[in-house]
């Protein structure tokens, strides 16, 4: 039986912040471009709709639709990251200079780190998922993501303190 | 710094702005759209009874509803007696309302008085034994009578209330086709009274016959005064009468109109 597509809208409604603010940290605070790739991912979503396995968690298979998205946006038609994207993304933040320069220093280090480090904190600072949540994403246990999740933050620290 | 989390927890959390929202969201709107009515249409996929159920019984429904009316409201096999009668009539006021201006409701209301005078003569070639039954259709036959006759007013108030020129012509001229065809109904009515020897639908069919003829000379005589006005404006002594409304040979086909038409000559006549 094929899925009631009106079904989605409630979902939509739900991710379409979490989806943008994805792309937005992902593509140097391009907001045209975030938009029209948060537009693609549900339009993908919804025409796969009735692929969904209700049984799962909506939020891990559109975070999966997320980043294949992205991945084929950085090989498709020679799509560039953005080149400075840290002064657009502390552009945004009312924050004293002192904070932004911490904060560009923190950034930089993340965006330096080997990838299975950055997702992760990513995940956990930029997405605000909980350790329950990236283990469904990453289809992982729970207790494998906080072991990788304290791995990944003693890294970003140990590097913070040696520079 | 030992605490980086703490900073990266400051980071803004934007929201997608209003207008991208609107935009996607008619995207997913239009595409939701689209799956219900392929979904309806998808017979192959046998779609229609499974899945969208409330959508197929609606069109069902639409579809039966809108072609039940079209039935009821242009076969002539719905007659006063028939379930469906009452919404031909509901339909015929619906068009009566609506219609645009005063020709529209002319042309509408001598629709409605010629239909009801064919329905009266089918339900008079309808055989049947039952007294009961008979007296429900003369009953029906002498009402379907009085429609017409107060509908004829009607379409005499409306055309003496026309202002423009062509109008008043085209709307006599139809009003006369009409006329016709109603003596016609009325003629058939009337052999109908006469072999049941009913005197009073005789009565009513040969009072209705009198009104169409006198609405039919007052139509006539109001354009001919008319035109006799414009006439003599420019030529004065003129007292040519208007040929264009004089009757031709066929429409004084049926024995009763070429009598009346006879006596209304010997009337002017006397007049002059």
């Amino acid at each position: 039986m094929r899925k009631n597509r009106g079904n989605f809208l409630p979902y939509y409604q739900q991710f379409k912040d979490k989806i943008y603010n994805y792309f937005l940290y992902r593509l140097g605070f391009d907001k045209p471009l975030a938009e029209d790739l948060t537009s693609e991912v549900f339009i993908k979503a919804l025409k796969s709709f009735a692929d969904f396995d209700e049984s799962k968690k909506f939020q891990s298979w559109i975070y999966m639709i997320a980043h294949n998205h992205l991945v084929n946006h950085y090989k498709l038609a020679g799509r560039a990251i953005p080149l400075e994207p840290l002064e657009n993304i502390l552009s945004y933040i009312d924050k004293s200079a002192e904070e932004k320069y911490e904060l560009e220093r923190v950034l930089k280090i993340i965006d330096a780190m080997d990838e299975t480090d950055r997702e992760i904190i990513r995940f956990k600072f930029i997405d605000e998922l909980s350790n329950n949540e990236i283990a469904d994403l990453l289809e992982k246990e729970e207790g494998a993501i906080r072991t990788q999740m304290s791995r990944s933050l003693s890294k970003l620290r140990e590097i913070l303190n040696n520079n | 710094m030992n605490n980086p989390e703490k900073l990266l927890a400051t980071l803004p959390k934007n929201k997608l702005g209003r207008k991208a929202d609107l935009k996607i969201k008619f995207q997913l709107y239009r595409l939701i759209w689209l799956q219900r009515f392929a979904g309806i249409f998808d017979f192959s996929r046998g779609q229609l009874l499974n899945l969208n159920r409330g959508w197929a019984l609606a069109i069902i429904v639409v579809i039966a509803l809108g072609s039940t009316s079209i039935y009821a409201y242009a076969s002539n096999d719905v007659l006063p007696g028939n379930q469906l009668y009452p919404l031909k009539i509901v339909l015929e006021k619906i068009e009566q309302n609506i219609a645009i201006d005063k020709t529209a409701k002319i042309a509408n209301l001598e629709k409605v008085s010629s239909r009801r005078l064919r329905e009266a003569v089918e339900l008079s070639q309808k055989n049947s034994d039952s007294d009961k039954t008979k007296g429900a259709i003369n009953e029906k036959i002498k009402n379907s009578i009085a429609i017409e006759v107060s509908n004829h007013e009607k379409v005499s108030d409306h055309i003496k209330n026309l202002s423009n020129d062509n109008e008043i012509k085209s709307s006599i001229e139809k009003a006369k086709k009409n006329d016709e065809r109603e003596i016609n109904y009325l003629n058939k009515i009337a052999e109908y009274a006469q072999e049941n020897n009913d005197q009073e639908i005789l009565d009513k069919a040969n009072n209705a016959k009198e009104i169409i003829i006198k609405q039919e000379y007052k139509h006539k005589e109001g354009r001919m005064n008319k035109e006799a006005t414009t006439t003599e404006e420019v030529t004065p002594s003129s007292d040519k009468e208007d040929q264009s409304f004089e009757p031709d040979k066929n429409e004084t086909s049926t024995p009763f109109r070429q009598g009346d038409r006879e006596r209304e000559r010997q009337e002017k006549k006397e007049d002059r």
